[in-house]
């Protein structure tokens, strides 16, 4: 199968005053096409980071990574923006819809970006709602809306340019566990339908959802496991 | 992403928050406005200048005899001589005695009383209303004969016919034999329309006057004006023996040194309006940088799906340029209302509208969001996509 992240000795370092901090201290991960792996980790372990690292919002110290054949080290901040524009979904925790743009609008954002003309765009947009079962609010702002109602806007948007990978960042973290439920069942199934899945979370119960569970802490992959089938393997990370 | 849809969406953004919108227009509405009204009250009063001395002529020269003693004192045949001059046309001598009690039956009011020859209303672009003007043969015979003003035959006649009637004139009995058009005022702010014009000799006659102080000397064409001047010039100075005692003045130079003044002040009070026109611009930039800090987080997740340095470089453009261009559109609209009443406040002003002007000072207005909103978008464009999602 076709490899769609290929993280090669990803290092992460800042510097508060005299002190060197090591975020990510090497990290090497293959993530597979239309896989849905769990990234798991306590406060601190460097998931944010990576998973910062992985939607191309934030660039590594050290190492590469090749985004579905594309290898992003040298680009430019356009050349980022028009890859997380054309191959990252992203869904967030806080949901990060603009507040004063309508649901559908809201939707048609990235589409705009990669220049869609205006009929075309706002037809997908209505089909993507329409798959959320969001297809009647399409003209709500977002502050009238539920969380769970919000975040399946976002998720309409992340989807709306057919992206190569969906980056969930703790998509049920501020939702009440029935519509986190509810939500996590949509994200199993955009899985089953071909996407490539990477979600980000500190809940076990929530990683249990996911085909493969990788397991971070200070930095470092301590765990790398396969939920299915049913077989467990747990292999050491590549390079510790 | 089509420029249209940058509109879009700025007229989107200014109008979630109209009082800040219209707060910040305001600097570049009074500039607009202002730089339109004074342009136009400038161009006005310039015109007026030019309409008053347009009823002399730019062929006029005026000769002004002081008439200190015996030696810089020209008399009426001497005057008359210069007319065979080359490059001198006609000579009009003139003598004038403001505020003259003027007597029709038991009507008494004050009038300029003018003495003067048949050359008078061709030099001075008058024109007769009724009867006639004076003809050489009133001067030869001292005839009493009278040219009014028009509010002169309104003031005594009211619509009768003035022609053939008696006026009495400081004393004097005088036949009106014409009456002149309307005119306004004309250099010397004196009108002709409440002149009563009388024969030179006659008036000399029965007022006892001296020596002739005004002559209006006409050059068969502008070209010679100059040339006329220097030959008058020469003249007094033989003839006076001295520099001192006359001045010729040109009529062109007088308008020229009056639209000078005038254009530098209007200039000086634009310059002014110019000043508040930027400081309008300063709060356009101030109230965009406050914008982009509060966007901070809109700019990281427009950045996270896909938005390029570009993208958010235009949409703050266009947001400043929109803010400017509407404020350059209400004071256009504002100025040009205000160039339209102005009038009607202070009813000795005209204004004269121009157009250009509108469209500079439009055209400046919504420069001045593009140059100060630059900054504020290139600041919002350069944040790291992860730093802005961060911010709260």
């Amino acid at each position: 199968m076709k490899s769609m992240i290929e993280l090669n000795q990803i290092t992460k370092s800042y510097t508060r005053g005299e002190e060197q901090l090591q975020i990510l201290k090497g990290i090497s991960l293959v993530i597979e096409e239309s896989d849905f792996v769990a990234i798991i980790g306590p406060s601190g372990s460097g998931k944010s980071t990576l998973m910062n690292t992985i939607g191309l919002l934030d660039t590594p110290t050290s190492g590469s990574y090749t985004l579905d054949g594309v290898s992003t080290e040298k680009m430019s901040d356009n050349g980022l923006a028009e890859l997380r524009n054309k191959k990252i979904g992203f869904i967030f925790q806080q949901f990060n819809l603009l507040p004063r743009l309508t649901a559908i609008e809201n939707v048609e954002l990235p589409m705009i970006y990669a220049g869609i003309p205006t009929k075309q765009r706002r037809d997908q947009a209505q089909r993507m709602l329409e798959k959320l079962g969001m297809g009647q609010r399409g003209h709500h702002k977002p502050s009238e809306l539920s969380g769970g109602q919000q975040q399946r806007v976002a998720i309409a948007r992340a989807l709306a340019i057919s992206p190569s990978l969906i980056l969930a960042d703790e998509p049920t973290g501020a939702l009440d566990s029935k519509t986190g439920i509810e939500v996590l069942e949509l994200i199993k199934e955009l899985n089953q339908q071909g996407n490539t899945i990477v979600l980000i979370t500190h809940d076990q119960h929530i990683a249990d959802n996911a085909k493969r569970v990788v397991t971070l802490r200070d930095g470092e992959i301590i765990k790398d496991v396969r939920n299915e089938p049913l077989i467990t393997r747990v292999h050491e990370a590549v390079s510790i | 992403m089509r420029i249209w849809e940058l509109f879009q969406m700025a007229i989107a953004t200014v109008r979630s928050n109209p009082l800040r919108t219209i707060l910040t227009m305001l600097g570049v509405i009074i500039g607009v406005s202002s730089v339109i009204t004074l342009v136009s009250i400038g161009q006005g009063t310039s015109k007026s200048i030019e309409k008053q001395y347009e009823g002399l002529g730019t062929n006029l020269l005026t000769v002004n005899l002081l008439g200190n003693g015996r030696a810089t004192q020209l008399n009426y045949d001497e005057l008359m001589q210069l007319e065979s001059t080359p490059g001198i046309s006609a000579i009009a001598p003139t003598m004038t005695r403001n505020s003259t009690n003027v007597k029709y039956e038991h009507t008494e009011e004050t009038y300029n009383v003018i003495g003067t020859n048949d050359r008078y209303l061709d030099l001075q672009k008058g024109k007769m209303a009724d009867g006639r003007f004076l003809a050489e043969a009133d001067l030869d015979f001292r005839n009493h004969v009278a040219v009014i003003g028009s509010d002169v035959a309104k003031e005594f006649f009211g619509t009768e016919d003035p022609l053939n009637e008696e006026l009495n004139v400081n004393g004097y009995m005088y036949t009106i034999i014409g009456v002149l058009q309307s005119k306004g005022s004309n250099t010397s702010g004196t009108s002709l329309d409440s002149a009563v014009i009388v024969p030179l000799p006659t008036m000399t006659r029965d007022f006892k006057l001296g020596s002739i102080r005004t002559a209006y000397v006409e050059a068969a064409s502008g070209n010679d004006v100059n040339r006329v001047q220097t030959i008058l010039e020469a003249y007094l100075a033989n003839k006076f023996k001295s520099t001192t005692g006359y001045n010729i003045f040109n009529s062109s130079e007088l308008i020229s040194a009056r639209q000078t003044a005038s254009s530098t002040l209007t200039n000086q009070l634009v310059a002014v309006a110019a000043i508040s026109l930027l400081v309008g611009g300063i709060g356009i930039m101030n109230i965009m940088l406050v914008t982009v800090s509060e966007r901070t987080r809109e700019i990281g997740i427009r950045k996270s799906i896909g938005a390029k340095r570009r993208n958010i470089l235009l949409q703050f453009l266009v947001e400043a340029t929109l803010i400017s261009g509407m404020g350059g559109l209400i004071g256009l609209i504002l100025g040009v209302a205000l160039s339209l009443l102005w009038p009607y406040i202070n009813p000795s002003q005209e204004t004269s509208l121009s157009l250009n002007v509108g469209l500079y000072a439009f055209l400046f207005s919504a420069l001045v969001g593009v140059i100060f909103g630059l900054y504020p978008a290139n600041k919002a464009s350069k944040l790291k996509p992860i730093d802005a999602l961060r911010f709260d």
